[in-house]
């Protein structure tokens, strides 16, 4: 996986302008849950969920993810963890992430 | 021909402080709450994680299924039991209730936190009930790096907010968070977990 560092040398170093990168914000602020360093999308949020990917997608994006994780949906709609997921249920969800993050 | 190993281990008792956290993630199929190396949860893995401050007493949990049993004329004790009802919980007496995302936690389906200007504040009416991730933590006897934790994924507080205030005492309030089922779960994970680190 790509670093914060990887991604400035890739564009010349400070002041050019980074390429957008998967759980960072334009400005790249890592969103709730992805870690600032390696990337890592450790869990999703809701909130977040809207933020990066938009209100409508996001809160698909959230449900979806709840299910084909094995989280269950929840009233409120608690965080999720994406730490230890194995198998088909990580496989799943890395399909809907890596599919949502192309779009 | 030998005897049988016995299971003297005073390592495997519990004689430690917890911690509370509430607001926890929730892990999915086959996953576990993620901790940092301090015993904590990973502040990424559970970005709205809240610590429930200082305890009175400690913590307690509670894990206490009840059985339905069926018994026939034919024999005076019953010959088969099922499930019948399951309670699961964590509760304490918190003291630090001059925090009001605590207070908020405590009040669910009735309590809105707002911050006018100077102030914190809670109102009080009806609103959803939401529910909470929550989780007892603890260092392990036999290795303070590694630790053991109850957690229970979906929890409301069934003892609301009340206090004492005296010049003597503590104005601490006793919460029981007592788990719901998620239904949408496996079957056999849909209240919460109990792990320690090895």
């Amino acid at each position: 996986m790509t670093t914060r560092s990887d991604a400035k040398e890739a564009t010349g170093g400070a002041g050019a302008a980074q390429p957008h990168r998967a759980g960072f914000s334009k400005e790249g602020k890592a969103y709730p849950g992805v870690d600032p360093d390696t990337g890592e999308r450790k869990a999703l949020t809701y909130e977040g969920a809207q933020k990066e990917f938009g209100p409508k997608t996001g809160a698909e994006l959230y449900h979806a993810v709840a299910l084909a994780g094995g989280f269950g949906r929840v009233e409120g709609n608690p965080d999720l963890s994406l730490v230890g997921l194995d198998g088909e249920p990580r496989e799943k969800v890395e399909k809907i992430l890596a599919n949502a993050e192309k779009e | 021909m030998a005897g049988t190993a016995t299971g003297w281990d005073t390592l495997e008792v519990i004689q430690t402080q917890a911690q509370i956290w509430a607001s926890l993630a929730i892990p999915g199929a086959g996953a576990e709450l993620t901790l940092y190396t301090d015993g904590t949860p990973d502040a990424t893995a559970n970005p709205s994680a809240k610590h429930l401050g200082h305890t009175a007493e400690g913590a307690s949990l509670l894990v206490k299924p009840s059985y339905n049993e069926f018994s026939v004329d034919e024999s005076p004790a019953p010959f088969k039991r099922n499930v019948g009802g399951m309670e699961i919980a964590i509760a304490a007496n918190l003291v630090q209730i001059e925090d009001f995302d605590l207070a908020e936690l405590l009040l669910p389906g009735v309590a809105t936190q707002s911050a006018p200007s100077g102030k914190k504040k809670l109102t009080f009416g009806l609103k959803a009930v939401t529910y909470t991730s929550i989780a007892i933590i603890w260092p392990r006897e036999t290795d303070s790096t590694k630790f053991g934790a109850f957690h229970i994924y979906r929890a409301a507080n069934d003892e609301g907010l009340a206090a004492e205030f005296g010049r003597t005492k503590m104005a601490g309030a006793p919460v029981s968070f007592k788990g719901h089922a998620i239904t949408s779960r496996a079957t056999a994970d849909q209240y919460g977990a109990y792990w320690i680190q090895t």
